[in-house]
């Protein structure tokens, strides 16, 4: 089932503090796909998953599940399944109650929900756990109990709300794998929701990032990392050195400390910009005539085993640029014009 | 008394081998064995006499239930159980006791009926800012006493219209409403530890109704701390005098009242009545910590 928001709005009533709304956010997710909702906490990206879950109301706009406007639909009969942040097992059930507590409720017989809940624990692996309690169970085993549970009931559109977060950072990789095969097993169309960047960008079909309540971008994790619309969508997919920048002329930008070379695209001379550096297109220690070469020394040097990051800081430059390769730069650095993105003025 | 004077001054003044004032921070930050201060024994020696305060009644009592005569002596002389037999025999003890019994049980069913719903509503209510409103409720108890409630309800019920003063079901619904604030205080307590709000989220996505939310998710994690809060429930209505010595008739007098009583006559037999009341209140405290402490272990 596809799920489409429509030009959803959402305030939270006073009382409740200073949750983030949102505002006007569109976003589709196709059958099968899943859909990565990637913002900093406060973002209002939790709201969306508990719009779409129903455990939110008084929004405007439209939601859809399978083109079913489920406006006015209580939660209980909105055919979804959710994982939550804290797993929230119940603790009275048992491992196999649990993954078996949707279909219960749906008035499948014991027999029939038994089985079924065997065969989906056996799918994340914890068949011989069926009959133990959720809190003598691991992290990553509860979690992986929750998604079972939330794939029991076949939902038609499956609400991940930041499910690796509590999780050591050992487990949450594993899991991470584990969750994108069961999903396109299933074939559950799937919101996820984090504030993780590796996450989202590893695991979504396509990401969505919301910032302040609005939507910022939506598109693949590769065009989201090389063509970010704006700074902030660049900072949220991956590291980067974005500095101020004038376009001076058609294919030159002004820096401040050089003048380089790189595609303006439809920014006219005069216009204030950023330019993004992503670390890796960092050339170290190029040759005199490479274009883009900047002169200066180095700075502080994090060994990472396969690569290290660097700080360059070139000559007349007040802050460092980021680098990334095998072995530091020590005199120059080039910046490659093909890799180098003119992006709106940072608004700050 | 020297030593003392010397052991008090010993920190302030420092030893002429001391290190340089330049290691002086390292020093006063280095780990030194814990030895019990004079603080440590004046608290142990409150703690000890406030345990003898307490237990001395009790332990006269439990002496003067047994004891054959107690007049002008400092203990009692001769051992006895007739004061207990004579208490069973005792048709009035005998009718407050069952008395007691029947009102502790009512008012358990009574709050458990009321408790439950009540303090799930509340909780609720406070999820969506209505707190004041749960603070209270749940804060009602240590504000208003048992009396004002009693002549209140003399007021309402002496009159001809409402003739209910003396009748065991407005005993029953006095103690209930003395001992529900308590009941709905441990499972408010319970409803926020266990997150119960987050359960039921999870719960409605899997396609449980509210009322089957409230059923199966809970129902069932709040048995522990009702039957905890029950136990109390029945623990102060068995106990309770104050509200029941206003509006209780002849008929149906609970236990309390009646005990009171027996204090003008023969001590023993009143140490006994009172030992009995005691083991109540010993064996319902019992079972608390026994349902708190195992609603520890599975949480």
């Amino acid at each position: 089932m596809s799920l489409t928001l429509e030009n959803v709005s959402f305030r939270y009533p006073t009382s409740a503090g200073s949750a983030q709304g949102l505002d006007d956010i569109s976003l589709q997710a196709r059958q099968g796909e899943l859909l990565a909702v990637m913002g900093r906490s406060g973002s209002g990206k939790s709201t969306v998953l508990r719009l779409v879950a129903g455990l939110l109301d008084g929004y405007h706009g439209r939601i859809a599940i399978g083109g079913e406007d489920v406006g006015g639909v209580p939660v209980w009969r909105r055919q979804v399944g959710m994982v939550f942040q804290q797993y929230a097992l119940f603790p009275h059930l048992s491992v196999a109650e649990n993954v078996a507590y949707g279909l219960r409720m749906r008035g499948v017989k014991a027999a029939e929900r038994e089985r079924a809940a065997l065969d989906m624990l056996a799918r994340v692996g914890l068949a011989e756990f069926a009959g133990r309690r959720p809190a003598s169970l691991s992290g990553g085993q509860q979690q992986r109990v929750a998604l079972a549970r939330a794939l029991a009931v076949s939902p038609r559109v499956l609400l991940l709300d930041e499910p690796l977060a509590a999780l050591d950072a050992g487990i949450r990789q594993q899991l991470r794998d584990e969750i994108r095969a069961l999903q396109q097993a299933s074939g559950a169309t799937t919101l996820i929701v984090t504030h993780d960047r590796d996450e989202a960008l590893s695991l979504a079909d396509r990401v969505a990032v919301i910032d302040n309540g609005r939507l910022l971008q939506i598109d693949t994790p590769q065009r989201l990392y090389d063509a970010p619309a704006c700074a902030t969508v660049a900072s949220f997919t991956g590291l980067s050195t974005v500095l101020p920048a004038r376009v001076t002329r058609p294919g030159m930008v002004d820096v401040g400390f050089a003048e380089l070379r790189v595609d303006t695209g439809a920014w006219r001379p005069g216009y204030a910009v950023s330019l993004l550096v992503r670390p890796e297109h960092i050339q170290c220690d190029p040759p005199v005539a490479t274009v883009n070469r900047l002169d200066g020394r180095p700075g502080a040097v994090r060994f990472f085993g396969a690569t290290c990051r660097f700080d360059f800081l070139p000559d007349g430059a007040t802050t460092p640029l980021l680098g990334e390769s095998r072995t530091p730069a020590t005199l120059a650095v080039a910046l490659d014009p093909a890799h180098l993105r003119v992006l709106p003025p940072a608004v700050n | 008394m020297s030593d003392a004077h010397a052991d008090r001054l010993a920190p302030t003044v420092p030893p002429r081998h001391s290190p340089a004032p330049a290691h002086a921070g390292v020093t006063g930050h280095s780990p030194q064995r814990a030895r019990p201060g004079a603080l440590v024994w004046i608290v142990r020696i409150v703690a000890a006499l406030f345990l003898i305060y307490l237990c001395l009644p009790v332990l006269l009592l439990l002496i003067g239930a047994f004891g054959q005569t107690w007049t002008n002596t400092v203990l009692p002389t001769g051992i006895t159980g007739h004061w207990f037999s004579e208490l069973a025999g005792d048709p009035s003890f005998r009718r407050a006791f069952s008395t007691s019994l029947i009102v502790a049980l009512s008012c358990c069913v009574m709050s458990a009926v009321v408790g439950l719903p009540l303090a799930y509503t509340l909780h609720h209510r406070a999820r969506h800012g209505h707190g004041a409103i749960v603070r209270l409720v749940t804060l009602m108890p240590v504000a208003v006493p048992a009396l004002t409630l009693g002549f209140g309800y003399i007021a309402v019920f002496s009159g001809d219209t409402l003739p209910w003063l003396g009748s065991l079901w407005l005993l029953v619904l006095a103690h209930t409403v003395l001992t529900l604030p308590y009941l709905t205080q441990t499972l408010l307590a319970d409803l926020r530890h266990l997150d119960i709000a987050r359960l039921e989220d999870c719960a409605a996505t899997l396609g449980a109704s509210p009322l089957r939310q409230f059923l199966s998710i809970a129902v069932p994690n709040l048995t522990h701390s009702l039957v905890a809060g029950l136990v109390m429930v029945a623990a102060l209505s068995i106990g309770e005098f104050q509200i029941s010595n206003l509006i209780a008739g002849f008929r149906y007098r609970n236990y309390p009242v009646v005990l009171l009583q027996a204090f003008y006559g023969a001590t023993g037999f009143a140490c006994a009545a009172t030992v009995v009341l005691l083991v109540l209140a010993l064996a319902a405290t019992g079972m608390s910590i026994v349902a708190a402490s195992r609603q520890k272990v599975s949480s």
